[in-house]
């Protein structure tokens, strides 16, 4: 680099680092370069360097940043001041944004398997066209849609982009007439969804990341934040810093990077979260200490199914149990008092081991009204048998208080992906799901999907029915019941649990026999069980968008060409669409362009548009489920089955460029577009609250300031949920809890970020983190192998006592990034009744050295 | 906002952007690839002080200013992975709360390629 070019490139960045330490970035006019095509302030640019906005693609956080690319490739990253979710910050693994699309062995050609029997290993795939690669896939998905539909599958992503996923779901909904559809969202957020949609018959979270400024106690309960969302860790510690007063009690079953920092650390054995909410619930009524006027004005009070065991069996969805699990009845505030008291705080105790006093301390906390408390949580709480349970509980405590959907007074349920709330669930990208919450099973639903998606009145009623959850889908195929899977965006040969089943390394074979289509950007362990593997492009190789933890849907532009011939996800959607609906009608016209026409030209085999046009124009129609308005069928049904799909008001594409992403419902109020910060929350529009909604759905001057006008009869449910054990109790033969998770340097599977060298250096290899005193009884030491064995299956791994976890005694720890390890041989795939989410974190063991 | 106030190298400019200082060692020459990258290192307020001092000893670290508990820092290095490598080891600073990447230009690295 010249001199002149780096002392300028220097005091550009100096100067955005200022304005970032500052938080006056986004006011830095002029300061450097041209703005962005988004409007963006941007850094360094110069001359045939072009600079577009673009989201972070490594985790939930959602983070905007701006992309610089010179020569068709990317040469800055900039943390974008004008996204509200970062403010210009990034965590240091935004070093390598970039480097994830430069791994060595980026998938450029289509790639087909002659020979089955060579599944399961590396080698086995040879290149071949696209045309040959994508009449493969399509003959093979008609051949089994026309045989037997219920034997066909589409696995999809919390990270597959909004425009994306909701063409594969009309494709696969209506299309196909298929709801075997479901995402890995299934697998990180589905008890997040349930708990929602049971409490407030809405799924988002009422708050946003700026709760974490206002708040005077953090609560973490399940949730790793300093290694799972750093920057919103980051945020949370600044908030520390910035008043001494701030306190955090973190709920963990081990202690983690996130327990380090906290002030007190409470922690239980697994499985009894459950009993410690009951506890301080119960102490809050029992010692008078909840709101009451919020408790008048806002709740009502539920118990549902209990003693529902567990999901071992195949058959369990279907079982009388099983069928029962989502029933609840209306009990009154007296009888959910009574059906708390027997968790008295020494009942906690001996249930979790937390000492009565801590749990007291914590209830004592939620009481005191004069300080915000703000609830986290993650995976430990949504990959739980109880998970749906357990986010009840959460609530429960929080709305007991009226601590709800007030600035830093809430409880936020924290993502796994960068899209899984844009679109595995706003889009709606799970088997019992049509787009914006709508369900198959209900047909007022149907109907107004019908409007939008041109479709004849009744087409939808053969999908009323909803189709394969992940796991019933994953055991489905291992039985050899599926004969055609695509996945994309996903890596589920190492990512899902009990992989001994599921890759056929037990006594199910299904996975052998299946044909298996797989978009990918690199080579993953899931392409050595595909037939077919077609090269994706990447990030910010197309235009995409996402939906990320606190509403905020933001779109990444399209800033270099993806590779060779690796297309355009959406491009091979459309290819496979248009072969398998060849000749196929729709209402007397053509399937294909009844569905997809207005933005795919089939014969020509091409987009009627840019990146940006073709996006836009699916986004106008998605949009329309929060627009009835632009729908005269569909506004009809709205009127008259009461949806109010406008409550989830979403905004024209373009705005979400122009803003660097807006926080929806975003409400078209004389011609302007306003976000909202605080769902539900009474206030001024302009400064985030939720006054337009209220204004005509709710009431104002009710307690607390809030109105739950999404709720049925405007009244969230306190569903009591009493504890229940684990799937699986340590014994004799199996005498540990195994937990498993995600740590720092790599995003879930490491199909990206170990092809950094730098992130794959700094943890090269999954350990199992043991603590020593039972290594000790083990006669192990740091650094031995040994082999873990559950009723599933075993894996070898590495000991260490010096880990980034230190789990408790009994209770040991392995992240599930590494496919030379793959834990998931033996973790069970036991799942929540109630949202089909498996319970990764409760499998019990045996440790042996080998 | 808070008090901004320059702790280390760099003069500031007229109009209150610090000016980039020279190369400090360690760090890639003239001719040679750079990758430039600027963060916000929080820090507990007591230690702020001691940190920029310990964190401008490093090859190709400059810190511009600090603003409360917070330093604006930019590495120099001959790649991203050197950066990265960099910017993780302060953590290890005792007083270090959290690195906070804002900007990486690494349009040396990618011309290489």
């Amino acid at each position: 680099m010249e001199l002149t070019r780096r002392k300028f490139v220097k005091t550009t960045a100096v100067a955005l680092a200022s304005a970032a330490a500052a938080g006056t970035m986004a006011t830095m006019a002029g300061c450097a370069g041209e703005p962005a095509k988004g409007g963006a302030q941007a850094p360094a640019g110069q001359g045939d360097v072009t600079r577009t906005v673009g989201v972070c693609r490594f985790c939930g956080c959602g983070c905007g940043v701006i992309v610089e690319a010179r020569d068709g490739r990317l040469v800055s990253v900039t943390g974008d001041p004008e996204n509200g979710s970062n403010r210009g910050l990034n965590c240091v693994k935004g070093y390598y944004l970039a480097s994830a699309l430069y791994g060595d062995d980026r998938l450029t050609t289509p790639l087909v398997r002659d020979d089955k029997a060579t599944k399961g290993a590396p080698g086995g795939l040879r290149e071949a066209t696209w045309d040959e690669a994508l009449d493969l896939v399509a003959s093979k998905l008609r051949e089994t849609w026309k045989a037997d539909k219920s034997r066909l599958a589409f696995w999809g992503s919390g990270q597959q982009p909004i425009v994306e996923g909701y063409c594969t779901a009309k494709f696969w909904k209506a299309g196909l007439l298929s709801n075997n559809i479901d995402p890995n969202a299934r697998l990180c957020m589905a008890s997040a969804v349930v708990g929602f949609m049971n409490v407030f018959q809405t799924d988002e979270p009422a708050g946003c990341y700026a709760d974490i400024d206002e708040a005077d106690v953090f609560v973490t309960w399940g949730a790793n934040m300093a290694e799972a969302h750093p920057m919103l860790y980051s945020r949370l510690t600044a908030r520390k810093l910035a008043d001494d007063r701030v306190r955090h009690y973190d709920l963990t079953t081990l202690r983690t990077r996130t327990s380090a920092s906290a002030d007190k650390v409470l922690m239980f054995k697994p499985g009894a979260d459950i009993a410690i909410a009951n506890a301080i619930a119960s102490y809050l009524v029992e010692n008078n200490l909840y709101d009451k006027a919020f408790v008048a004005d806002h709740l009502q009070f539920k118990q549902g199914t209990e003693n529902i065991g567990n999901a071992f069996e195949d058959g369990y969805d279907a079982s009388e149990t099983g069928q029962s699990v989502d029933a609840v009845t209306s009990i009154t505030f007296e009888e959910y008092a009574a059906r708390l008291a027997p968790y008295t705080l020494e009942y906690a105790e001996e249930v979790s081991g937390v000492p009565a006093a801590d749990i007291q301390e914590l209830a004592e906390v939620f009481a005191d009204k004069s300080r915000k408390v703000l609830s986290l949580w993650t995976m430990g709480v949504n990959q739980h048998n109880r998970g749906t349970w357990m986010n009840h509980c959460i609530y429960n405590i929080h709305l007991l208080t009226g601590r709800y959907a007030r600035p830093g007074d809430g409880a936020f349920s924290l993502t796994g992906q960068p899209t899984a709330c844009g679109t595995a669930r706003e889009v709606g990208t799970f088997s019992h799901r049509l787009p914006a919450d709508l369900l198959v099973a209900q047909e007022p639903h149907r109907r107004y999907t019908e409007a939008i998606w041109s479709l004849p009145e009744g087409y939808l009623d053969a999908i009323a029915k909803p189709g394969f959850h992940t796991v019933k889908m994953f055991r489905e195929l291992s039985k050899g019941n599926i004969d055609f899977l695509w996945s994309a965006h996903n890596n589920w040969a190492v990512s899902l649990p009990n992989l001994t089943r599921f890759l056929g390394r037990g006594d199910k074979r299904g996975v052998i026999d299946a044909f298996i289509c797989v978009s990918e950007v690199y080579p993953t362990l899931s392409t050595q069980y595909a037939d077919v593997v077609l090269p994706a492009a990447m990030w910010v190789e197309r235009e995409g968008q996402f939906g990320n933890g606190e509403r905020r849907t933001a779109v990444f532009e399209k800033a270099v060409d993806p590779p060779g011939d690796a297309r355009w996800d959406l491009w091979m959607l459309m290819e496979v669409a248009k072969r398998v609906l060849a000749g196929e009608q729709i209402g007397g016209k053509d399937a294909f362009d009844v569905l997809f026409g207005a933005w795919y030209d089939p014969e020509a085999g091409a987009f009627r548009g840019t990146d940006r046009e073709v996006s836009r124009a699916i986004w106008e129609e998605y949009r329309t489920f929060s627009n009835p308005a632009l729908n005269e069928a569909a506004a009809a049904i709205n009127e008259s089955a009461g949806l109010k799909m406008e409550a989830k008001q979403l905004a024209p594409y373009d705005l979400y460029i122009d803003n660097h992403g807006l926080t929806w419902p975003v409400r078209e109020v004389d011609g302007e577009w306003l976000p909202t910060l605080w769902r539900f929350c009474d206030g001024p529009q302009a400064d985030g609250f939720d006054e337009q909604g209220v204004e005509r759905y709710g009431e104002h001057d009710r307690a607390g300031g809030v109105s739950f006008y999404k709720s049925a009869g405007k009244r969230p449910s306190v569903v009591f949920r009493p504890w229940e054990p684990p799937a699986e109790i340590p014994d004799d033969e199996y005498p540990f809890y195994l937990c498993t998770g995600r740590l720092l340097e790599h995003w879930h599977t490491g199909s990206m970020t170990r092809r950094i060298a730098e992130l794959d250096r700094a943890l090269p290899e999954a350990l199992l983190d043991v603590n020593p005193a039972d290594c000790e009884r083990l006669g192990v030491k740091d650094g031995d192998r040994v082999r873990v064995t559950s009723r599933y299956g075993s894996c070898d791994i590495t000991v260490s006592t010096t880990g980034r976890t230190a789990p408790p005694e009994g209770i040991v720890f392995a992240p599930f990034f590494a496919e030379e390890t793959l834990i998931n041989l033996v973790v069970q795939d036991v799942y929540c009744p109630l949202s089909k989410e498996p319970d990764y974190k409760k499998t019990t063991v045996s440790i042996e050295k080998i | 906002m808070m008090a901004s106030d320059q702790v280390a190298v760099g003069p500031r400019g007229v109009d209150g952007v610090p000016e980039p200082a020279p190369v400090a060692s360690g760090a890639p020459t003239a001719g040679e690839p750079v990758v430039i990258s600027s963060l916000v290192v929080e820090t507990a307020p007591e230690l702020a002080g001691a940190v920029a001092g310990e964190l401008a000893a490093l090859p190709g670290v400059e810190v511009h200013e600090r603003q409360g508990h917070k330093l604006v820092v930019t590495i120099e290095a001959a790649s991203v992975e050197a950066s990265h490598a960099r910017a993780s080891s302060f953590i290890q600073v005792a007083g270090v709360t959290g690195v906070n990447l804002v900007y990486c230009n690494f349009e040396d690295e990618a011309a290489a390629r």
